[in-house]
């Protein structure tokens, strides 16, 4: 799966392109256990191009979360459609995550 | 206290000689063997008297008649001195009747017949017989033998005395009889006792050593080892031990969960503990007086670049390098120091710099940790500073330059207006141009500021496009023709009114236009171009400007961003209007969005939802 990154400050915002299903979500869940240890766990995602998530595309973000929990953080999304909304509330795995409407509001809640 | 451990001595003693469980049986079992024993010999005995009473009744009684019998035919041949006939009679009756003795004796002791001749101590019978006459037996009286004597008076003789002795021993056979009898019947009896005995004691011993055992309890004795009887003792003494089994159980297990409440309630309290330090996003490491890591909270282990369970015991300096800062902790742990200390460490990751704050605190108890570290990452705060700074020197120099331009016109107009009113009225158009500016950046800033704390508030006017149009072409106008840009509109024949907050619409316009102005070179041209559909109302500002590239195009609306481009280094702001446009439109439900070619130009659109008045 394609994954565009970029910086905005000290916060690396990750973009995924495409859906986190069942054939991306190995390669997406590596490169984010690889954020937690390369940036410190100081990374929101994009979701504005991810127009689906599947169940393991679901477990592969709820585990991530899980291990920002360990850390005292939690995984930051941003910009989710609506479908992945609907998804995430249905299955009750909203309170994992945090929201934001932009990047920009992600990043600053590293300063809170 | 004596009389307790008199109890205790006297238990203990009985315990030693008798195996539990004997006592009650033993005790009964003996007295039982005895009672019978006791009972069978004096039977036998009674037996035996009245059998040999019996018989020395019988032999009397049969003497008695002999005498009597023998009397009368002895008077007669006495008389008649036929002395040989005498005898024979009596040996033969002697014979007959199994007598010991059988003689006739004159007082004076003369035996004048006799069973036996050879006794007979005299030949010739006197005529006339002694006087004085004895009939008193001559040998002592005895249980078994009868001495009796008769008195034979002969005619003109005198009175001799016969003499009948006899023994009345029981036959041999019959004492044998009786006692083999008894011997046996008391062998059958205390074989039949003993039978009885172990019946009894095989089921009683159970018993006795279970009421052995609830008396060693009630003097206090708890230990089931103690208590426990033999289970060969049968089911009596399974079900006592299987008892005794389940209070131990039952004891060991109300033990165990005091044990555990009083316990339980301290540990659960250092999980939680535990569990609210990884909830911190702060990193937090104790080390001990050695230097080694004692805890690390999750935060910490990432912060070190390991997994937790490997550091926990790892020298802290294996995974902090920086010397300064192991120095310091060190002072800290050899107790050198009690100062707090903060170090601020960049390291590199990548492509990204990080700056970690490292927290030391000394930790002075009794516990073996010695130090205390708080690791925090800094990084978004320093970048956020660092642009707070940046903000500021630009607003100030935003704000700095309309006021200069003020300062300067209202001089010149107050110096050299007086004379010259042409020169009075440009300056104050530059003054009042100059006012709207610094007015709209204080706004802008208030903007922000109210966007921060979420408190902006949407009014509902009727927002008359061709108005505003107007009131931005007189605004721009002039701006563009100074720049020599060609500044048009490309307008539909009719312009819709607009459902909003008419302050905010008009700044988002405001915003860009002024923004292409700014950006457009000179000669360059600008053009705003309005259309509708039904549900939407596009303003599209195009311009020839420098553009921007793809990746600072995502960040244009972002507040306090300044593209690090050098081709906008001589052009002032604050870097918030964008930001405040697109919040503004977004808060009607619309947008901004950007097209942009770098060198070409760039196409802000701005799209607003058009309120279908009927559904009003």
């Amino acid at each position: 799966m394609d994954i565009d990154e970029r910086q905005q400050g000290a916060i690396t915002v990750v973009i995924p392109q495409g859906p986190i299903n069942h054939l991306s979500c190995e390669s997406f869940g590596k490169r984010m256990k690889e954020m937690i240890t390369q940036n410190l766990g100081r990374f929101v995602v994009d979701m504005s191009q991810v127009p689906f998530a599947d169940s393991p595309g679901l477990e592969v973000l709820v585990d991530v979360s899980d291990l920002l929990h360990h850390s005292g953080q939690s995984l930051k999304l941003c910009e989710i459609n609506e479908t992945i909304r609907e998804i995430l509330s249905l299955t009750d795995l909203s309170k994992n995550f945090e929201f934001y409407q932009d990047t920009g509001d992600a990043a600053r809640s590293f300063l809170a | 206290m004596t009389a307790e451990s008199s109890k205790k001595a006297h238990t203990s003693l009985k315990r030693w000689y008798l195996v539990r469980g004997e006592s009650l049986i033993a005790s009964s079992g003996i007295a039982l063997a005895v009672l019978l024993l006791g009972t069978l010999f004096f039977a036998g005995w009674m037996t035996l008297d009245n059998q040999q009473q019996a018989n020395y009744e019988e032999k009397k009684s049969q003497v008695e008649q002999l005498g009597n019998l023998l009397k009368s035919s002895l008077s007669y041949q006495l008389d008649g001195e036929q002395t040989g006939q005498a005898n024979k009679l009596l040996k033969d009756t002697a014979a007959s009747h199994a007598l010991m003795t059988c003689r006739v004796e004159l007082a004076d002791g003369t035996i004048i017949a006799d069973a036996n001749a050879m006794a007979v101590t005299t030949k010739r019978i006197p005529k006339k017989y002694p006087l004085g006459l004895s009939l008193s037996p001559t040998t002592l009286p005895s249980d078994n033998r009868i001495d009796q004597s008769f008195v034979i008076s002969v005619p003109n003789r005198g009175s001799a005395k016969l003499v009948l002795e006899t023994s009345v021993m029981l036959p041999e056979y019959s004492a044998y009889q009786t006692q083999v009898g008894l011997a046996g019947i008391g062998a059958a009896a205390l074989l039949a006792v003993l039978l009885v005995y172990r019946g009894i004691r095989k089921k009683l011993k159970g018993v006795s050593a279970i009421r052995d055992s609830l008396l060693l309890f009630s003097e206090g004795e708890k230990d089931k080892a103690l208590l426990m009887v033999p289970p060969s003792l049968g089911l009596d003494a399974l079900a006592w031990n299987q008892l005794l089994e389940e209070r131990e159980t039952l004891c060991l297990k109300s033990q165990d969960e005091q044990l555990k409440q009083s316990s339980g309630e301290r540990r659960s309290s250092k999980v939680n503990l535990a569990n609210a330090c990884d909830s911190i996003s702060s990193g937090l490491v104790l080390l001990d007086h050695t230097m080694n890591i004692k805890y690390i909270n999750g935060a910490g282990s990432i912060f070190m670049h390991s997994n937790r369970d490997d550091l926990i015991g790892k020298a802290f300096s294996e995974y902090a390098k920086d010397e300064e800062l192991l120095r310091a902790v060190e002072s800290i742990v050899r107790e050198e120091t009690n100062q707090r200390k903060t170090f601020e460490i960049k390291q590199q990751l990548g492509v990204n710099e990080t700056i970690l704050k490292y927290s030391l605190r000394p930790v002075r108890k009794d516990d073996a940790a010695a130090a205390m570290i708080v690791i925090e990452d800094i990084t978004q705060q320093r970048i956020a500073e660092e642009s707070r700074n940046s903000f500021v020197a630009q607003a100030t120099h935003e704000l700095r330059t309309p006021l200069t331009n003020i300062r300067l016109y209202i001089e010149q107009a107050i110096e050299d207006g007086e004379d010259d009113p042409q020169l009075r009225s440009q300056c104050m158009n530059v003054i009042n141009q100059e006012s709207r500016r610094l007015e709209r950046i204080v706004s802008d800033m208030l903007s922000v500021a109210q966007m921060e704390s979420g408190s902006i508030q949407i009014r509902k006017d009727d927002v008359r496009i061709d108005a505003v149009l107007k009131q931005l072409q007189e605004e721009y106008q002039p701006q563009a023709m100074s720049k020599e840009i060609d500044f048009s509109f490309d307008l539909p024949p009719k312009l819709p009114v607009l459902h909003g907050d008419r302050d905010k619409i008009t700044m988002a316009m405001h915003n860009l236009i002024g923004n292409a102005i700014k950006y457009t070179p000179k000669g360059g041209h600008i053009s705003v171009r309005i259309n509708e559909d039904d549900e939407h109302f596009n303003f599209d500002v195009i311009d020839s400007g420098i553009g921007i590239s793809e990746e600072d195009s995502k960040l244009v609306f972002e507040k306090f961003y300044r593209a690090n481009d050098k081709r906008i280094s001589n052009i002032t702001g604050t870097g918030l209007g964008l930001a405040i446009a697109r919040e503004m439109i977004r808060l009607h439900g619309g947008d901004i969005t950007i097209q942009s070619e770098i060198n070409k130009g760039s196409t802000f659109s701005l799209c607003l939802p058009i309120e279908k008045k009927s559904a009003a």
